[in-house]
């Protein structure tokens, strides 16, 4: 719920409950920590509140991992389960997200597709300019739309490990440790393998461009 | 274009890539853990850790201890589970020992090499040593540092066991290959080898995918590569 983030800060310093009535609870949310100890002890409503706050990116690394939206769907379910069987084995203080992402990741590396039969990501057809600043004109907004279709389309044509490291780092927006726990590798080798890819996308940006 | 522009343009681009509408799999969650657990097929999912913290106490015995350690490993290969891997700097180019003839590999195994089929492409064998009567690994799709995949051979029936891997996995997969006990490990883990005197030593070692380890009369098979389950296991099935 976030109707107090419309409220002006003085009126909503100023909210006093009713006498007689108990202010409801609302403090901040429980953090990850919080929820995984709760879950731990069987408290289901707190893994759901897990489950609500991560089905958003384990689908869409999935999806990216799977190359199939139905596949992704049932990796990232699948990989819910298995990590709420595996809770006990959670290390307390760790970072709850990348320990779900190496299951979900795993479940949805079990379902990949081949390159032929893999469903490719897609720029939004209506895309807007940049937020902020004068509206572009319809031509500068055709360019733009086309260039994000060319960089996105050399990104699709890398080999695997290339186009999976870089979908993770900077289309799924994921960090280090959680990239290199959904595609099941060492930090290391995230770092060195982005570090070629880069390198082989900027040719072959330069090849289309020549 | 220099790398900074190229990664602010991905970065740009992330904000306007379609990913299909994220379902709502809280239900569905919730369906599942209601459900009684149930194996898969032919192969079983362990929690090992659990089953580590349930036969703490069993591992106090030191004849139960050796059956256990058996049993959490596979021929050659002992397992130890670790919550954080050890550091080490990865060269991208694992040291698999010397190329050689296969003649040659063969004269220093003490143990039948399987060759696998031809479809598999070209291969380059090499021979590390130590562990003792080495390891052969056949090396697929280019140089090893690129290798697409690799298959190594190496004593089973060996005591004290000649590899070490740690985990830090989630799941290992007890499965079948040809009728034979297999073990499928996933996510990231450490490989150490062990010298003649049967100390593990850090070197070789290197950081490792996705792997299918069975284990066949008195030789233990390790399949690494960027594979599924299904096409590990049918690889590992056309290598007899």
């Amino acid at each position: 719920m976030r109707a107090a983030a419309g409220l002006a800060p003085a009126a909503a310093r100023n909210r006093r409950p009713p006498a007689g009535v108990e202010p409801a609870v609302v403090g901040r949310p429980l953090d990850d920590a919080d929820l995984v100890a709760r879950a731990q002890r069987g408290d289901a409503a707190a893994y759901e509140e897990l489950v609500t706050r991560y089905q958003g990116i384990a689908f869409r690394t999935a999806y990216v991992l799977a190359g199939s939206a139905a596949d992704a769907e049932e990796a990232a379910q699948d990989g819910f389960v298995k990590a709420y069987r595996a809770l006990r084995r959670f290390r307390t203080g760790a970072p709850f997200k990348p320990w779900l992402l190496e299951i979900v990741g795993n479940e949805a590396r079990n379902r990949r597709r081949s390159a032929g039969r893999r469903e490719r990501l897609a720029v939004r057809a209506a895309a807007e300019g940049p937020s902020g600043g004068a509206a572009p004109s319809p031509e500068a907004t055709l360019v733009a739309s086309e260039q994000r279709r060319q960089l996105l389309d050399a990104v699709e044509a890398l080999r695997d490990d290339d186009r999976l490291v870089i979908s993770c780092r900077y289309f799924l927006e994921l960090s280090e440790e959680e990239t290199a726990a959904a595609l099941g590798i060492a930090r290391g080798t995230v770092k060195s393998r982005l570090s070629r890819a880069l390198e082989r996308l900027r040719a072959q940006l330069g090849e289309v461009a020549a | 274009m220099s790398s900074a522009d190229l990664e602010l343009q991905l970065l740009a681009l992330a904000a306007d890539i379609e990913f299909p509408p994220a379902p709502d799999l809280t239900a569905g969650v919730r369906a599942s853990l209601a459900q009684p657990r149930r194996s898969r097929r032919r192969w079983i999912v362990l929690a090992l850790a659990l089953i580590v913290v349930a036969l703490a106490g069993v591992l106090a015995v030191p004849s139960a201890r050796t059956a256990i350690e058996r049993w959490l490993g596979i021929g050659g290969v002992k397992f130890e589970f670790v919550g954080a891997l050890p550091q080490r700097t990865v060269t991208g180019t694992p040291d698999l020992g010397t190329t050689m003839s296969l003649r040659d590999a063969q004269t220093r195994a003490p143990f039948r090499i399987v060759v696998p089929p031809r479809d598999l492409g070209r291969y380059a064998l090499y021979v590390h040593e130590p562990p003792p009567g080495g390891v052969v690994t056949f090396v697929y799709g280019g140089t090893k540092a690129r290798a697409r995949m690799i298959l190594s051979e190496l004593r089973g029936d060996y005591r004290p066991y000649i590899q070490k891997t740690m985990l830090q996995t989630q799941v290992v997969t007890e499965t079948l290959v040809n009728g034979d006990r297999a073990l499928w490990l996933e996510g990231a883990h450490s490989v150490e080898f062990s010298d003649a005197a049967g100390r593990f030593t850090s070197e070789p070692a290197r950081l490792a995918g996705r792997v299918l380890l069975w284990q066949r009369g008195n030789v233990t098979f390790r399949l690494e590569g960027d594979l599924t389950l299904d096409q590990a296991l049918k690889i590992a099935e056309s290598v007899r």
